[in-house]
């Protein structure tokens, strides 16, 4: 099954003005991925997330969405694709949750702003996914800052758009709150094929749940590739890896596919192999896989070598055409 | 939220009620005398006697409709204001639009007599209108420019005091070189009132009005985006900088004309919202905008009323709105004081 490209970022720079801030940014993204950002403060995530919803102007490169160049579109075509939540918190007075919520279908509704059965059911399937019945007929100003930051996230689910960019979403969250949203997140881009960019320095939470992640440094060039590949390149270890962080429970790999079988010495490698196989939802059912890792990867099939890579990323697409 | 509808059904219905009331009040109250039944005599079957009929038709409605449009105008540019710069406290006595507009007409009335030529009245009346709004627009452009490199909300409202320090020291200087009647014309000018504008003028200030007032309503919709800010606002496919334009002509509209015909009303317009949002307890602009106008009208009915109370003097209209206004935006400030709208 080939998915189509829904987004593509060709050798992107961003920045404001003449500075750039983070460049050589290349990558696609399909529907239903959640892409992760990761990188010290001050690295350009949150630039790169305002150029791509077109806030800032792109210094070099070129974004695409459906093929088509995101300057192409209008403003109001472009609100129908990408909405967004920020960092900034609007001081609203006398707006209850509901009415903030409610105005991210401004895109969707006529002159007056009337809102129609759809819309309000919409609206009201969004508060209850995202737990906000609660709040719904409290005054925004008089929340937390992280129930604000729910509510605004509220706001761009209900803009239902095909891609969502959050600059930061957990950071004023409790950890039962992040855990929490990440588990919304994954759930909710699976069911309703949305792409998904967020900024974010949860980084256990960002590793378990995203499918792709971009990692900034400060000055260097950005570099992409599935968390998995970070965990297990020895170069980005040490950087990623604290101390005792261990991805969930190690259980056999048979136990979840049974046609894929994993020959991984190390524990841990396995495993996480194991979590970006879980993630990527293959059910691979009529032929039989074979991953190896000696050195570097080896996918092979029915006796057969099918590829060779040092990364997953490789294998993976390999075992999406098969 | 059927029984918020109601609520609030039931608000506009005791508003609506108050401003007839306030209406009638304002008809018939004055030095010469006129009864309910005289006043409908007059509307319904055209028959009264001569000197009642020349005091409803020339004093009493024109009086009448101006402090209705003229309190619904401020207010509306007021709750405009306060959502284009984001902040509680802008209005356009305030942050100094109307000091723009009464320069704008000492300019005009007090520098007429240097042209080269006589100008007819219609003439002159237009230009102080016109002056007026190109006045209060010169500071609204400033002010504008200024919020896009300062973010603090106080430092808005010095500067609208500062541009005040400086138009009134620019009038003062003016009226040193003019003679005592001009003077007197712009010092009456400026104490505020809704009572100079002539039947033959009301149609011009109505129309004017009536047109800034439904243009308002027209930008309900991209006035609720513009509370969520310029990023969100630029996001949801709405375009700041045209709304932001609109804005500021629209205000320069409706804020100029009430003051080029009523004088720098002062108040009005920072405080009508805050009771709007209070009373019906939203900043939906759905509800503040038609709210806005009818509380606006009903308040510049009511100081109307309590100016003309007693049959000797004429009370001046700003000294009454300040004892009404200063107070309550006092407490609107102090309940406010450590929401986020006011950091």
């Amino acid at each position: 099954m080939k998915r189509g490209i829904l987004f593509q970022v060709k050798n992107l720079s961003v920045g404001y003005f003449e500075n750039i801030i983070a460049k050589d940014i290349s990558f696609n993204l399909f529907p239903g991925e959640i892409v992760s950002l990761m990188g010290p403060n001050g690295s350009g995530k949150s630039t790169l997330l305002k150029t791509l919803s077109g806030l800032l102007p792109l210094i070099k490169g070129d974004i695409l969405l459906l093929g088509k160049n995101i300057k192409s579109y209008s403003k109001k075509d472009l609100s129908k694709m990408i909405s967004l939540v920020l960092t900034e918190r609007p001081p609203l007075q006398y707006l209850s949750v509901k009415e903030v919520i409610a105005l991210g279908r401004y895109p969707h509704t006529s002159f007056w702003g009337t809102l129609k059965k759809e819309d309000s059911d919409y609206i009201d399937d969004t508060i209850s996914l995202l737990k906000l019945d609660s709040l719904k007929d409290r005054f925004f100003e008089e929340l937390s800052d992280g129930q604000k930051q729910k509510v605004l996230i509220a706001r761009a689910v209900v803009q239902d758009t095909p891609l969502i960019f959050l600059d930061e979403p957990t950071s004023f969250l409790d950890i039962p709150g992040k855990i929490e949203f990440f588990h919304f997140l994954k759930i909710f881009s699976k069911q309703k094929k949305k792409t998904i960019i967020f900024s974010s320095h949860d980084w256990e939470l960002c590793l378990k749940y995203s499918h792709t992640l971009l990692f900034f440094e400060k000055g260097k060039s950005v570099k992409m590739a599935t968390p998995e590949d970070f965990l297990l390149s020895k170069e980005h270890h040490s950087l990623l890896v604290r101390e005792n962080f261990l991805p969930e429970k190690i259980k056999q790999s048979s136990d979840v596919y049974p046609n894929i079988n994993l020959q991984i010495g190390d524990l841990r490698e396995k495993n996480w192999v194991i979590q970006a196989l879980k993630k990527r939802d293959f059910f691979p059912n009529k032929k039989s896989f074979e991953i190896k890792k000696d050195g570097d990867f080896t996918l092979h099939s029915e006796g057969k070598l099918l590829i060779e890579s040092p990364t997953l990323d490789k294998i993976f697409e390999k075992l999406e055409e098969s | 939220m059927v029984k918020l509808r109601n609520k609030r059904t039931l608000l506009f219905a005791l508003f609506g009620i108050i401003f007839l009331c306030l209406s009638l009040c304002v008809l018939l109250r004055g030095p010469i005398k006129i009864s309910l039944h005289q006043l409908f005599s007059h509307f319904f079957n055209n028959l009264s006697e001569p000197l009642i009929t020349d005091v409803i038709r020339e004093i009493r409605v024109p009086k009448t409709l101006t402090a209705i449009f003229a309190g619904a105008s401020l207010a509306t540019s007021g709750l405009l204001m306060q959502t284009f710069f984001q902040n509680p406290l802008a209005g356009p006595f305030i942050l100094g639009i109307q000091s723009g507009s009464s320069l704008g007409v000492a300019l005009w009335v007090l520098g007429l007599k240097f042209l080269p030529f006589e100008l007819t009245s219609i003439f002159h009346k237009f230009g102080i209108t016109f002056s007026a709004m190109s006045g209060g627009l010169l500071i609204l452009i400033i002010l504008f420019l200024f919020s896009l490199k300062i973010k603090g909300k106080l430092i808005l409202l010095i500067f609208g005091l500062l541009f005040s320090y400086i138009s009134s020291g620019l009038i003062n200087i003016l009226s040193l070189l003019s003679e005592a009647n001009e003077l007197k014309n712009f010092f009456l000018w400026s104490q505020g009132s809704f009572q100079r504008v002539s039947f033959n003028e009301l149609p011009m200030f109505c129309t004017i009005s009536l047109f800034g007032l439904l243009s308002s309503l027209t930008l309900i919709r991209p006035l609720n985006l513009m509370l969520l800010g310029d990023n969100y606002a630029r996001s949801s496919g709405l375009s700041p900088e045209k709304m932001k334009f609109l804005l500021i002509i629209l205000t320069a509209i409706l804020a100029g004309l009430v003051t080029s015909f009523c004088g720098p009303v002062a108040f009005l317009g920072v405080l009508v919202p805050h009771m709007a949002r209070k009373i019906f307890g939203t900043g939906d602009h759905k509800v503040l905008i038609p709210s806005v106008m009818l509380i606006g009208a009903s308040l510049a009915l009511f100081s109307e009323l309590i100016s003309s109370l007693s049959d000797q003097v004429t009370l001046p209209l700003n000294a009454i709105l300040g004892l009404i206004g200063i107070p309550v935006l006092f407490v609107f400030l102090w309940r406010g004081r450590k929401s986020e709208a006011f950091q």
